[in-house]
């Protein structure tokens, strides 16, 4: 079973200090589920144990996204990059692997 | 570890596209001012190498200046995520360059100061660099 869980970064105000940074999820899969934590390994460990033991299934499958609305890369349209060497086109869109994948991050300036 | 960071570079201008990284004066360690407190004026470029079961999964990511007194004068927090690329060899690396943006971060006082660049729980990468008096 896929569950789609959503990764949100919020920053607490603190009196006096700079603000905290406050890691949660949820999941438009499974109404009624959050899960949150001060670090993001901690989320992702607590999403995925947190989830098996909501459904009561030990099949569960997590695919993150990270919060589309605070998405610091907007997905756009690829440039295709060309070039030419004696004459012949050559494609350099394709010479790093992490370029042909999809990336996604968010940030949040705290201070 | 299957996430590392590989580089953390000081520079001018960063730029990414088509997921390799321009680096423009790279290697700063020394910013040279007039009066304080002044713009930075820096952009970082970070180099994160992916293994296998770092895909799919978001890393978080913090970066940090702190001035000679440890004050921090900048501070971020954020997450990656990155999908498996398609027809990805066995045994190929995945480098991800991430640029970010330090131009109008303010620095006060002149001295030592610290960029630390911090991946999940991993320890930091620690890069000095000095804000000198110029005549």
């Amino acid at each position: 079973m896929q569950v789609e869980v959503i990764i949100h970064l919020d920053l607490i105000e603190v009196e006096g200090s700079p603000p905290v940074t406050s890691w949660w999820a949820d999941s438009p899969d499974v109404a009624g589920w959050i899960a949150g934590a001060d670090s993001l390994a901690d989320l992702v460990n607590a999403t995925k144990e947190g989830l098996a033991f909501f459904l009561d299934r030990s099949d569960v499958v997590v695919k993150f996204i990270l919060d589309p609305e605070q998405n610091a890369v907007p997905p756009t349209d690829r440039p295709q990059s060309t070039a030419s060497v004696d004459g012949r086109e050559i494609d350099e869109s394709t010479r790093s692997s992490s370029g042909a994948a999809n990336l996604q991050s968010i940030v949040a300036m705290v201070a | 570890m299957p996430i590392e960071i590989q580089a953390v570079v000081l520079s001018d201008a960063v730029t990414v596209r088509d997921g390799l990284v321009n680096i423009l004066a790279g290697g700063i360690t020394r910013l040279n001012r007039k009066e304080l407190p002044a713009p930075m004026g820096l952009s970082l470029a970070i180099l994160l190498e992916v293994l296998d079961e770092s895909f799919d999964v978001p890393h978080e990511l913090r970066i940090e200046v702190v001035d000679t007194e440890d004050k921090s004068l900048f501070q971020a927090a954020g997450a990656i995520f990155l999908e498996r690329p398609p027809n990805l060899n066995f045994n190929e690396p995945t480098i991800l360059p991430i640029p970010f943006d330090l131009r109008t971060a303010q620095i006060e006082t002149f001295g030592r100061h610290e960029l630390s660049v911090k991946l999940d729980n991993q320890t930091p990468v620690i890069r000095p660099f000095f804000v000198l008096r110029s005549i």
